[in-house]
Formats: C-alpha cells, sequence, structure tokens
C-alpha cells in the first residue's frame, strides 16, 4: 500500500470515532440532572424563556434529529454561541487554538528532548548510579503536581530573575518563545517520565538483541553503535508512548494555562465553565477531543513513515 | 484515570528485559520502597484519624485581625489571607483527599472489573456495546472528558468521583476481558464447567486471581495520579469548594500571595507532592516484590 493510501484509510476509519466523539459531546447536555433547557436558560429564567430555548437548541426533537443537526452543524463549523458574551464558539476557539497548540506541542518536543538523551544515558548501565539518578527523576515528575510546579517556576524563576513574564502570551514573536519557555517545560516535565521508562527498557532490550551483537563483533561501539542499531530502531514505540503522552499534555496545557493566565484553550474551558457557559464548553470539548484523534493519526502517519512494515500489517 | 504507560503502550513498547540486574538486588530494594512508601501513606492516615485531636484550632476559624501571619507558637505554619490557621486546615484535608483519591482509584477498578467480566463472559452485543464505548472513552484525553463530566454535574466530590469512575474503567475491563477470554477455552474452565460450577463461581474463583496482579499494577499507578488530580481539579475550581479545607484550593487561593507569603502555596503542594510519592513507592515495591522485572 502506498503510503497515501495507508494515511487515507486510516483517516477514514477515524470516521466513526469522530461521530462517536460528536454525540457524547452532544450527550453532555441530557446528561446533567434536572432540565437541559433549563440548565442553559439559567434558573432564574421564567418558564417561557425556558421553553423558548428547548426550543431554539431543537431540546424538543428526537435525539437521532438533534444528533444529525448537531453533526451537520459541527461539520459546518457552526458550534453556536456563547451565552455570556454572544460570540461564535467557533471564533473564540480559533483564537485560542494556536496558544495552546504552542504550548502542547512544545511542552512535548521538550519532553522528547530530555527523555531520549536520558533513557540512553540511563540504559547504558541498568542499575547503576546514573539509571538510579535517571528515574528518581521520571518519578519526580509523575508525584509533583503540574499546577504546582507552574506556580513554583513561577516563583522560583520567573519573579526572581524577570527573564520571563510572570503572566500571559505576549505580543509578537519574540515574547510569544519567552512566554513559552516555563509553561512548556513545566508540560514536559509532567509527561516525560514514561517516555523515558518506555524508551530506556526498549533500549536495553536492543541492546540483546541479535544484530546489535552482531554490529558490535564487526567493530561498531561507543555511541556510534546506539545510534545506528538501537536508537532507530526505538523509535516507533517511543513515537506511541508520545502520542499517548501528548493526550495527557492537553491536560497539563489546560492547567498551565490557568496558573500562567495564558489566553488559550484551557484558560478559556475552565472560564466557561466558571460562567456556566455551556456552548463554550461543548465547542473546547469536542475540540479538545479531535486534537487527540488527530494525535493518534499523526503519531501512525509519523510511524509508518519510519518503519513501512505498518503499512503491510496495518 | 488510566495508566498511561502499561494503557497506551502495546506488546512492542514496554516491558520487560531481563537485563543485568540481579534479582535478589531488586527484591530488596523493593523491600526498602515498599517500607518507606507504607510509613508515608500510613503516616498521612495516622493525620486523617487524629486531626481533630491533634490541630490546634478549627480549620474553619477566620481570624482577620490575625490574617496572613508567619509561624508563631499560636500559629505553627502561620495564617492564611483569613486569618486561619495553616496546620490545622493542612492537617483536616488529609482526610478528604485521602479518601476521594482511594475511592477515585477503587471505584473505575470495581466498575471495569464487573463490566469486564460481563462483556467476556456473556459476548456478543453486550460485548459489543461495552468495547465501542471504551474504544470511544480511550480517544477522548481523559481528563477534559472529566472537566466536562464535572461541569454538567456540578462541581463537588460526588461529581469528581462519578467522573473518574465515567472514565477510568476502561482499563479495568479491557484486561479482564481478556483474561476471560484468554482462559475461556482453558481445561480447567472447561473442567469446571464440566463439573456443573456455575458462572458466577467460575469468574470468581477462576478468573478474576489470574488478573489480581496486573489489576494491582494499574491500582498502585492510578492512586498515584488520582492524588495529584484530585488536587489539580480543586485548583481549577471544579472539585472541592471554599471553605472546605483541601489542598488544590488552597493552593488556588494562596496564589494570590504568592509574592508576599509564598508559604501558603508551597505548604499544600508539598504535602501532596509526598503523599503522591509515598503512593509511587508502595507501588513500585509492591511491584518489585511480585516480581516485575
Amino acid at each position: 500500500m502506498s503510503r497515501y493510501g495507508f494515511v487515507l484509510r486510516r483517516g477514514i476509519s477515524l470516521v466513526p470515532l469522530l461521530l462517536g466523539i460528536v454525540a457524547l459531546v452532544m450527550l453532555l447536555l441530557d446528561l446533567s440532572p434536572g432540565d437541559p433547557a433549563r440548565l442553559v436558560a439559567g434558573p432564574r429564567a421564567p418558564q417561557a424563556q425556558v421553553d423558548q430555548v428547548r426550543h431554539r437548541l431543537g431540546l424538543d426533537l428526537p435525539v437521532w434529529q438533534r444528533y444529525l443537526h448537531y453533526v451537520g452543524d459541527v461539520l459546518t463549523g457552526h458550534l453556536g454561541t456563547s451565552f455570556k458574551t454572544g460570540r461564535a464558539v467557533g471564533a473564540q476557539i480559533a483564537e485560542q487554538l494556536p496558544v495552546t497548540l504552542a504550548i502542547t506541542a512544545s511542552g512535548v518536543l521538550l519532553a522528547l528532548a530530555m527523555s531520549v538523551p536520558l533513557a540512553v544515558l540511563a540504559a547504558r548501565r541498568p542499575d547503576r548510579l546514573a539509571d538510579h539518578l535517571v528515574r528518581g527523576f521520571g518519578v519526580l515528575g509523575i508525584g509533583l503536581p503540574t499546577f504546582w510546579v507552574a506556580i513554583m517556576a513561577i516563583r522560583l524563576v520567573a519573579l526572581p530573575t524577570g527573564w520571563f513574564p510572570v503572566a500571559g502570551f505576549g505580543e509578537g514573536a519574540a515574547e510569544h518563545a519567552r512566554a513559552l519557555v516555563l509553561p512548556a517545560l513545566v508540560v514536559a516535565l509532567g509527561i516525560a517520565a514514561p517516555m523515558i521508562r518506555s524508551l530506556r527498557s526498549t533500549m536495553m532490550e536492543l541492546a540483546d538483541a541479535e544484530f546489535v551483537r552482531a554490529a558490535r563483533t564487526l567493530g561498531f561501539g561507543g555511541f556510534g553503535l546506539v545510534r545506528r542499531f538501537q536508537l532507530r530502531n526505538a523509535v516507533p514505540p517511543l513515537v506511541t508512548v508520545t502520542a499517548a503522552q501528548a493526550g495527557y499534555a492537553l491536560f497539563g496545557t489546560v492547567v498551565v494555562e490557568v496558573a500562567f493566565g495564558m489566553p488559550g484553550m484551557g484558560l478559556g474551558l475552565v472560564t466557561a465553565a466558571g460562567t456556566r457557559d455551556f456552548p463554550l464548553v461543548q465547542g473546547y470539548t469536542l475540540v479538545f477531543a479531535v486534537l487527540a484523534v488527530l494525535l493518534y493519526l499523526l503519531s501512525d502517519i509519523v510511524t509508518s513513515i519510519i518503519d513501512p512494515r505498518v503499512r503491510i500489517t496495518a | 484515570m488510566t495508566a498511561p504507560v502499561e494503557a497506551a503502550v502495546p506488546a512492542g513498547g514496554a516491558p520487560p528485559p531481563p537485563g543485568p540486574a540481579p534479582a535478589v538486588r531488586v527484591r530488596r530494594g523493593g523491600r526498602v520502597k515498599l517500607a518507606i512508601g507504607l510509613t508515608v501513606v500510613g503516616l498521612y492516615v495516622l493525620v486523617a484519624l487524629l486531626a481533630p485531636v491533634l490541630r490546634p484550632h478549627d480549620p474553619l476559624a477566620q481570624n482577620v485581625a490575625a490574617a496572613l501571619q508567619g509561624p508563631s507558637g499560636a500559629y505553627p505554619l502561620g495564617t492564611d489571607e483569613l486569618g486561619r490557621d495553616v496546620l490545622s486546615r493542612l492537617m483536616s484535608a488529609t482526610g478528604l483527599d485521602l479518601t476521594v483519591a482511594l475511592l477515585a482509584t477503587v471505584l473505575p477498578c470495581l466498575l471495569g472489573t464487573v463490566l469486564g467480566l460481563l462483556a467476556g463472559y456473556a459476548g456478543g452485543w453486550l460485548d459489543a456495546v461495552v468495547m465501542r464505548v471504551s474504544d470511544l472513552l480511550q480517544a477522548f484525553p481523559t481528563y477534559i472528558l472529566m472537566i466536562a463530566l464535572v461541569f454538567v454535574l456540578g462541581p463537588g466530590v460526588r461529581s469528581l468521583l462519578i467522573a473518574f469512575t465515567a472514565v477510568g474503567w476502561v482499563v479495568y475491563a479491557r484486561l479482564i476481558r481478556g483474561e476471560v477470554a484468554r482462559i475461556r477455552g482453558s481445561e480447567y474452565i472447561v473442567a469446571a464447567v464440566t463439573a456443573g460450577l456455575g458462572a458466577t463461581r467460575i469468574m470468581v474463583r477462576h478468573v478474576l486471581p489470574n488478573t489480581l496482579k496486573q489489576t494491582l499494577v494499574y491500582l498502585t499507578s492510578d492512586v498515584v495520579f488520582a492524588v495529584t488530580a484530585l488536587a489539580a481539579f480543586s485548583f481549577l475550581g471544579f472539585g472541592v469548594q471554599q471553605p472546605t479545607p483541601e489542598w488544590g484550593s488552597m493552593t488556588a487561593a494562596a496564589q494570590a500571595y504568592l509574592t508576599e507569603v509564598p508559604r501558603l502555596t508551597v505548604l499544600p503542594g508539598l504535602v501532596i507532592s509526598v503523599l503522591a510519592f509515598g503512593f509511587a513507592l508502595l507501588g513500585d515495591g509492591l511491584q518489585d516484590r511480585m516480581g516485575r522485572r
């Protein structure tokens, strides 16, 4: 199968999943205890207004009709309008999406940048000092609550040094980059541990593999051996873990945006939830879920480029 | 709540490299980890139980005249922005945080086990429904879905627990279902069926014991996530609400005084981290002793 054929097939296979996600997000409204229309209209709205809301949202229609309407709306980019501001949900999210993508992407890249050398180092001599230090570092990432690490980074780094903004995303590329440093670090620390652990054990497994032993007898050694024979073959599983961790990074991003006051989707979601702005929360949930699905697709594509065998077996 | 690594890495990725690590040393390391982990968690349990007796002040009593004070004889860890005793609040929060974190770990496991058994044993449409729903839930970014659920149900502990359960059962259900499928045709199950044992008995006596080890691995890593996630949700405003003392919401309230009184943000975070490390060591130690490597 050609590369594009593979990607296309993978993409198509995600359609039922996306339809399910849309259904789940739509049904969120029905999960609320009590009358959804009342929830939307507000607790003090008169009954007539509640009925009007019910009709406007199509809540008086049978569920399958509502679903079809909702799918149609989503496909045409209509995610509703905010209760509080009256703005289109899609427009607001589109404005905030770049901030969230920038934090998540830089966090994931940074996590990769720390995981690879650390895991390689740890795997070279298992159970020695470096290995223990690296594993300890990983545990640190799991045990320290992300929101607290973010606040500590503000207190211990941003405030005393003045190198990085304490809050916000700034204006222009240079300020954006500066504003990204600490959030990306915090996100990376939160997700790196499983990546380190997985890569470390892959590297150790590969060190014992027959072809690596053969390469060693042929005179390969040191870093060249690690890079050409072990690291290259360790990439596909690393991509899989990284994709899964990138999904978790989305939540880390939410927390970090709130702690650093950055105008992304995470802060938007939390603010919208605070003001009980239902269409906004629905929109954010949907976009976050679609992002996660796209991440998996991306990891499939990357894997298929690195390891063409995937295209045949999948 | 999933255990990300175990859940995410397919067969090729993760464990277990035999490596040159001598088994004996791992065992001993396991014992040390286990001992430290048990001590830490035990201390927290003790504080949780004894907080009503030990705490020097009422955790809710405000004394605005004594707001934002440094540590003193009367207030060993100082006071917060409303003049409440920080030590008493930290101690009172222990019981709540521990209980909710443990429930948020155990409830998904119970639901997942039941659904996994039903799906694996009954097969057919029930199996199909359970598996499709779990596919869907796994595709969702876990915590984002939980935020949406808590939003819909209204903030608070009850909603949080529902959200943890609704999202976290998937890993356990898949594990158990897989196990059921694996041993279905095995001789001893056939023998048990022939002997006239009922489905329930076969499930409980023959299927569940086989999954115990892996379940325990998931549980011990989930509880670490539950501790930090619970605090994170409260920090974001979705969990425990003020004025009830809770570590995450205490941190959120104190962030405004980060420059003047950093102690207020540092302390709750430390308390959370130490508990999380305690659980992590406990889990690691248990896994080492069971011979993970």
